[in-house]
């Protein structure tokens, strides 16, 4: 159990390097000069001293073969540069936006998991009935509604026209909304998830064996069923989480939530190239882990996958 | 297979000479199961009727689709409805009509008074849960004990069932075990409430032959400790000889005969057990000394009826070596041809 931990780990580490070397040579795919891209209209007003010194900031005055190098020297010491407009340091920036989205895409998963889970597994229980096809009809509907359109439509019925929550802001008020938006979106993901990992396990000959123990319903569904349905379950869910902390990029600039992905849309727009590569590092970052912290509860689910 | 001491049927001679003792325990009466629609169904069960005395072994022989299995499965109450109908019937145990028991005191039942094994051990124990909750379960849910003293019963069952180290077991996962083990467990686990009757749906079709042997002694043991009445589904007629006093031969959903094991093996009277004994290959029939072929194996011409279709005479009629035109018209019922031995055929009048 611990090798498999460390050699997890150990993979990660080496994902992460990877993402880190493509997020460095991201600064080559801008056409032209770089620096020159980034000053954009603005470039006549920048002194030719202030230009020099942005491309040794982002490591434009050395060879390639060393860009990589400077650029990981550099994020190790906690130094993603500094912004051009404005001239912040990239990391406490992307650092404090990083509470607000995690806040948001935790509160999504919550969403998503109490929706998606339950009606999933009735579902399931109730396959070819009259409930089931209403339920994967919504599922089927929460899959193909785009999430710009669902938070819009939330937004002018709740917001404009019952006015119950506020269009805007950080208060709690204003984080049911987006939250909503992402949770349900993801919720169809997850129902239809379980519905199937479900409907296969109630195949199951461990499930008659369960009954003819004559254990009563309750226990064969929820000790029977539901656990070795967990890691198809739970798999999902983490992958809908990943889904989500992208996805809030739309889901903030919806919303106006002043987290990392409006921080990020804003970065592309103002070409801020340091700030996108930082953005990028600490999405790797997130799904990296998160990745690590599923093997781990895939090990705490499955024995077969703990004793390999 | 041959083994010259046959435990279960030593024990129940010993019933059988002292009268008082028999006591019918279960009794399946024109018993009809249908899948499908009340309006478009095949009949996967028709009109069977058998009854299972206390400490005696009754066998279920037919070959795949013959209706046994789902036999079974209607006396746990465990065919799944829909597809599955009982048109007809009933099956009387203990005093109650089981197919008309409210879904919670059939819950009692299972498990508790009748226990039920399956086919395949690789896949009836569920993977994520340990060896010892999966023992222990059953009599937390029936016999109201503490999971201390289920985990201590489970551990004397696995002793029972001759698995080494058993403490060690029941902390392990059904992948870390055999599938002779885990057949072990199975065994364990039906008998750990003490149930009046043990249904074995094929229980070493999925095992290798000597494991096979295992199960069956241990079988046989058991049954001689704890007197425990067993139905024996299988399609082997070798297994039968080694574990059945009774054996009732099932053909396209009906029961075509039914006699003690050593009365059918000797005097069959249906032509299908007649063409079934006579297909069970001996080497010394089928090869000479120097190893070269003397004939070939012996096969019944034919295949079975389709389950779609709706059969008016007898349903081996087709296949039969004797059929006559009454066959092909009329059903045979289940009869006594010979004292404790019955058939459903015609031939024994003509």
């Amino acid at each position: 159990m611990l090798t498999y931990f460390i050699r997890r780990v150990f993979t990660a580490i080496l994902t992460l390097i990877i993402a880190a070397f493509a997020v460095s040579m991201l600064i080559y795919l801008v056409p032209g000069d770089p620096v020159d891209a980034m000053m954009g209209d603005s470039s006549s007003f920048v002194s030719p001293e202030r230009v020099e010194e942005i491309r040794s900031q982002l490591g434009l005055d050395k060879p390639v073969y060393l860009q990589f190098p400077f650029f990981m020297a550099n994020v190790l010491r906690g130094d993603m540069g500094r912004t051009i407009f404005g001239n912040e340091p990239v990391l406490p920036l992307l650092l404090s936006k990083l509470p607000n989205t995690l806040i948001l895409a935790f509160a999504g998963l919550a969403v998503a998991i109490l929706i998606g889970v339950p009606l999933g597994y009735i579902a399931a229980y109730q396959k070819g009935k009259f409930l089931d096809s209403i339920l994967m009809l919504g599922a089927t509907l929460g899959i193909s509604m785009p999430v710009f359109w669902l938070g819009l439509m939330l937004l002018v019925l709740f917001s404009m026209m019952l006015g119950i929550f506020p269009v805007a802001g950080s208060g709690f008020g204003s984080l049911v909304l987006p939250a909503f938006t992402s949770g349900v979106i993801a919720a169809a993901t997850i129902a239809r998830m379980a519905r199937s990992t479900m409907v296969e396990i109630l195949q199951e000959d461990y499930i008659r064996s369960a009954r003819a123990k004559g254990l009563s319903e309750r226990i064969v569904l929820m000790r029977h069923a539901v656990k070795p349905s967990l890691v198809g379950v739970v798999g999902m869910i983490a992958h809908m989480f990943t889904w989500m902390l992208g996805g809030q990029i739309i889901i903030e600039n919806v919303f106006a939530w002043d987290g990392l992905g409006q921080l990020a849309v804003s970065a592309l727009l103002n070409r801020e190239y340091n700030l996108i590569q930082g953005y990028i590092l600490i999405y790797s970052t997130m799904v990296v882990t998160i990745s690590v912290v599923l093997d781990l509860i895939y090990a705490g689910l499955d024995p077969r996958i703990r004793y390999e | 297979m041959g083994k010259p001491e046959k435990k279960g049927r030593a024990l129940t001679t010993v019933v059988a000479s002292n009268p008082t003792n028999i006591e019918t325990l279960l009794r399946v009466e024109n018993l009809d199961i249908l899948f499908g629609t009340a309006k478009q169904h095949v009949v996967a069960v028709d009109g069977v009727s058998f009854k299972i005395n206390t400490g005696e072994t009754l066998a279920i022989v037919g070959e795949s689709g013959c209706g046994k299995t789902v036999t079974s499965l209607s006396i746990m109450g465990l065919i799944p409805c829909p597809p599955g109908i009982i048109d007809n019937g009933s099956i009387q145990f203990n005093g109650k009509d089981l197919l008309h028991l409210k879904m919670e005191e059939m819950r009692k039942v299972r498990g508790n008074d009748i226990a039920m094994i399956f086919q395949e051990p690789m896949t009836s124990l569920n993977p994520v849960l340990t060896v010892g909750l999966q023992m222990s379960e059953a009599m937390m849910a029936h016999k109201g004990i503490s999971r201390k003293e289920a985990r201590k019963r489970a551990i004397e069952m696995l002793k029972l069932v001759q698995i080494p180290e058993p403490e060690k077991r029941m902390e392990q996962y059904p992948h870390q075990l055999s599938g002779g083990m885990r057949q072990r467990v199975m065994i364990g686990t039906a008998l750990s409430c003490e149930p009046k009757i043990l249904i074995a749906d094929e229980p070493t079709t999925a095992l290798d032959v000597t494991v096979q042997a295992q199960i069956l002694d241990l079988m046989n043991d058991i049954k001689a400790k704890l007197d425990t009445s067993i139905l024996f589904i299988t399609h082997d007629l070798g297994v039968v000889a080694e574990i059945a006093d009774r054996v009732l031969v099932m053909y396209a959903g009906r029961t075509i005969e039914e006699a003690l094991v050593t009365e059918l093996y000797e005097n069959p009277i249906h032509p299908y057990t007649e063409g079934l004994l006579r297909a069970i290959p001996r080497l010394d029939q089928y090869l000479s000394a120097d190893n070269s072929v003397k004939e070939a194996l012996k096969q019944m011409p034919g295949i079975v009826p389709s389950i779609y279709k709706k059969i008016e005479g007898c349903s081996f009629a087709p296949r039969c070596p004797y059929a006559r035109k009454q066959c092909g018209q009329e059903r045979p019922v289940m009869k006594e041809v010979v004292p404790g031995h019955r058939a459903a055929c015609w031939k024994p009048e003509w």
